[in-house]
């Protein structure tokens, strides 16, 4: 067996833990049904009629349902108020002067915005009905226009393509993360566990790059696709709940393999970034050269900042960048019709990204994976880096 | 598999780990390197192997078929190396027979062979527990059965005792033994002097990178001009220096301040110097023995500084 594909399939399958990730699923669920638990349960438990007393007011608007006012003396001071709230037999009480309002209550409160958004509304009434407007003038006052959105995608398929576009981007991001921790745990224990000299032995540096790149990618993917697998279930349990069916819609062949493709070539790249600087790195803990492994995040993060942009300057440009086009075109395919030569760009400069990137990361690995005590100085790795 | 060294140098920025290095493997030999730590035996394993490549000087492999090489090929060697380490969290089991399908042998031949190894060195009810379960000596046993799984015609073993106790130590022995037996060129370096003259069929002692001593025991007793040695005992107690002037003596030794070893030249009559010492010194008791390789090594390395 070729010793790359030799190398690729125990990085793998060390790496192959089924058992291991379904616990993580299963408790990634748990942890869900206890959110959605206790965000019904406080719901639930919320109290239904608030009794409010009003001091100096002269409101005697209907509150509807969930408020009931009643009118108490003018004459008390802010302590009494307090002894008043103490004795439980109020819920708050509202000091009017006018339009100002202030809200005495023992401890703030969800119910407090919605009163004072209740009263907003009474007051904005009462001024317009002074108006002495018609039942659709008012309508039109209160509604000017109505305003919605329908994007090509979502005329072709009636998918939200923006929630499609942050799967995509979230996907991507979980991609790169993930051959991350795997890149540079990998290299750096075998570093500290000795094991470099004996596959020296047995294999190229090329050999042992390619191998670990295209193993630990394998494991990304793998990430990828059991996560992708368990947002569908979760989003199938909520399309069946909510009736919004159309949720997942627009979700083609052609997307998950144009995604998949952009997401296994980004991280192939990624991988060997990881690769090559992890073995300048000998203890992660003690290491300067970790922070260089965070640079992948810079992309993961822009991208969110343009979702709403997908056929933006920035989006455009940056999903035909090499070192971007994993997370940004991922974005824009899933939001929108993105033209196909700019597909094309974006893959020929991601391949030509991953020969380059693989050249320089194959000089540093080589220089460094050997090294044991004192890490190299930006220096001595970019000297590395220039030596053929 | 032959092995010969002419002449080579490896510099470490300004330090000459060796310097100009020169010597043969015979074919089916246990070759020793001695030295102190810091000599350079490390260095010339790692340029025989091709970890690193030598500054100056040539390597040469020749293989049964007498075809010669300046490179071996990643299944015609083992090795051991000085710091030793395999994969902690994997299975004994699938590390090995990585490391044999490394070797370019086949899957089944790799888990066969990994299997008869480690039922010789009695760890089988150990194959599927990860490495790091296991005691250092019993880890260099399964790091010792990696180098060797592939059935190399040439294994390089650095400080193959280290870490063992005595009685792994005699099974390393045993096992090196019968691997010469199959035919199998093996060089080791190591500290253990005791062990290596019974195991080694030609030494090379080295200080700072270079050749000190070279050749079989006779040969190196010869270059170093070590003969026979006495210890003596005393009733009362006795200086080495007053016997440091004698004939024939080349070396003595102040065991406590009752004894003393005298280092005697190659060509000195041990009964001349024995008959000077009866005469002038009332001696309790005394002993006689041939230099042995620790006797060699120190006083090499006494010469040398």
């Amino acid at each position: 067996m070729n010793k790359t594909v030799l190398v690729a399939k125990w990085e793998f399958m060390r790496n192959f833990k089924w058992k291991q990730e379904l616990i993580g699923y299963a408790a990634m669920l748990a942890i869900y049904l206890v959110i959605f638990a206790v965000k019904v349960w406080d719901q639930t438990s919320q109290q239904a009629r608030f009794e409010i007393g009003i001091v100096g007011g002269e409101l005697s608007a209907p509150m509807g349902d969930k408020f009931s006012l009643s009118e108490i003396s003018a004459e008390l001071s802010q302590s009494q108020l307090f002894e008043i709230l103490d004795k439980n037999e109020l819920d708050a009480i509202l000091k009017q002067e006018e339009n100002t309002f202030t809200l005495y209550a023992l401890q703030q409160s969800k119910w407090h915005d919605e009163l004072e958004q209740d009263l907003s509304d009474f007051y904005q009434l009462e001024l317009l009905n002074s108006l002495s407007l018609s039942q659709s003038q008012l309508d039109t006052l209160l509604n000017p226009i109505d305003f919605s959105f329908i994007s090509k995608a979502k005329a072709d398929s009636g998918a939200d393509t923006q929630i499609l576009g942050l799967m995509a981007a979230i996907l991507s991001a979980i991609a790169v993360f993930t051959s991350f921790g795997l890149c540079l745990s990998s290299v750096t224990q075998e570093k500290q566990q000795r094991v470099t000299e004996q596959l020296l032995t047995c294999l190229s540096h090329q050999q042992w790059v390619d191998g670990k790149t295209l193993g630990l990618c394998l494991s990304s993917l793998k990430s990828v696709f059991t996560t992708a697998l368990f947002s569908l279930v979760i989003f199938l349990v909520i399309a069946a709940i909510t009736q919004e069916a159309n949720m997942l819609a627009g979700i083609t062949p052609m997307l998950l393999i144009q995604v998949l493709l952009f997401c296994t070539l980004g991280i192939v790249l990624w991988n060997y970034v990881f690769v090559g600087f992890s073995a300048t790195i000998d203890d992660i803990n003690h290491s300067g050269k970790t922070g260089v492994m965070f640079l992948p995040m810079v992309p993961v993060i822009l991208v969110f900042f343009v979702l709403g942009e997908p056929n933006g300057q920035v989006a455009t440009i940056l999903s035909m960048f090499p070192l971007t086009s994993v997370s940004f075109m991922p974005m824009r395919l899933a939001s929108m019709d993105v033209p196909t030569w700019q597909v094309i760009v974006s893959l020929i400069s991601l391949a030509l990204g991953i020969l380059v990137v693989r050249m320089y990361a194959f000089r540093i690995f080589r220089a460094n994976i050997t090294l044991f005590g004192k890490e190299p100085g930006w220096g001595e790795i970019w000297r590395s880096m220039l030596t053929r | 598999m032959q092995v010969s060294v002419s002449n080579i140098v490896k510099k470490y920025s300004t330090v000459v780990a060796v310097n100009d290095l020169s010597f043969d493997v015979h074919k089916g030999e246990i070759f020793a390197m001695l030295g102190p730590n810091g000599a350079g035996k490390s260095s010339t394993i790692r340029m025989l192997i091709g970890l690193t490549q030598a500054d100056e000087g040539e390597i040469c492999f020749t293989d049964a078929a007498g075809n010669s090489t300046g490179q071996l090929q990643s299944h015609d060697f083992g090795y051991l190396p000085e710091e030793r380490g395999l994969f902690q969290e994997t299975s004994i089991l699938k590390t090995l027979v990585y490391m044999g399908q490394l070797k370019d042998m086949s899957k089944s031949k790799a888990l066969g062979a990994a299997k008869d190894w480690l039922e010789r060195f009695d760890l089988i009810e150990r194959v599927n527990d990860p490495l790091k379960t296991l005691s250092k000596g019993n880890q260099q046993k399964v790091q010792l059965i990696s180098a060797i799984l592939h059935s190399p015609s040439i294994v390089f073993l650095d400080e193959p005792f280290s870490g063992l106790d005595p009685i792994n130590q005699e099974k390393v022995i045993d096992f090196l033994a019968e691997l010469k037996a199959q035919g199998t060129t093996i060089i080791l370096s190591a500290h253990q002097m005791s062990l290596v003259e019974k195991l080694a069929d030609r030494f090379l002692l080295m200080n700072k990178g270079s050749a000190a001593l070279y050749g079989d025991i006779q040969n190196i007793c010869k270059q170093s001009g070590i003969g026979s040695s006495i210890t003596l005992s005393f009733d009362s107690p006795n200086n080495q220096e007053v016997f440091a002037g004698y004939s024939g003596v080349l070396a003595t030794e102040q065991k406590n301040e009752s004894t003393v070893v005298l280092h005697l030249e190659l060509s000195a009559s041990l009964p001349e110097v024995l008959q000077k010492i009866l005469k002038e010194h009332k001696v309790a008791s005394l002993q006689t023995s041939q230099a042995t390789l620790h006797d060699i090594y120190l006083n090499s390395l006494q010469e040398a500084q």
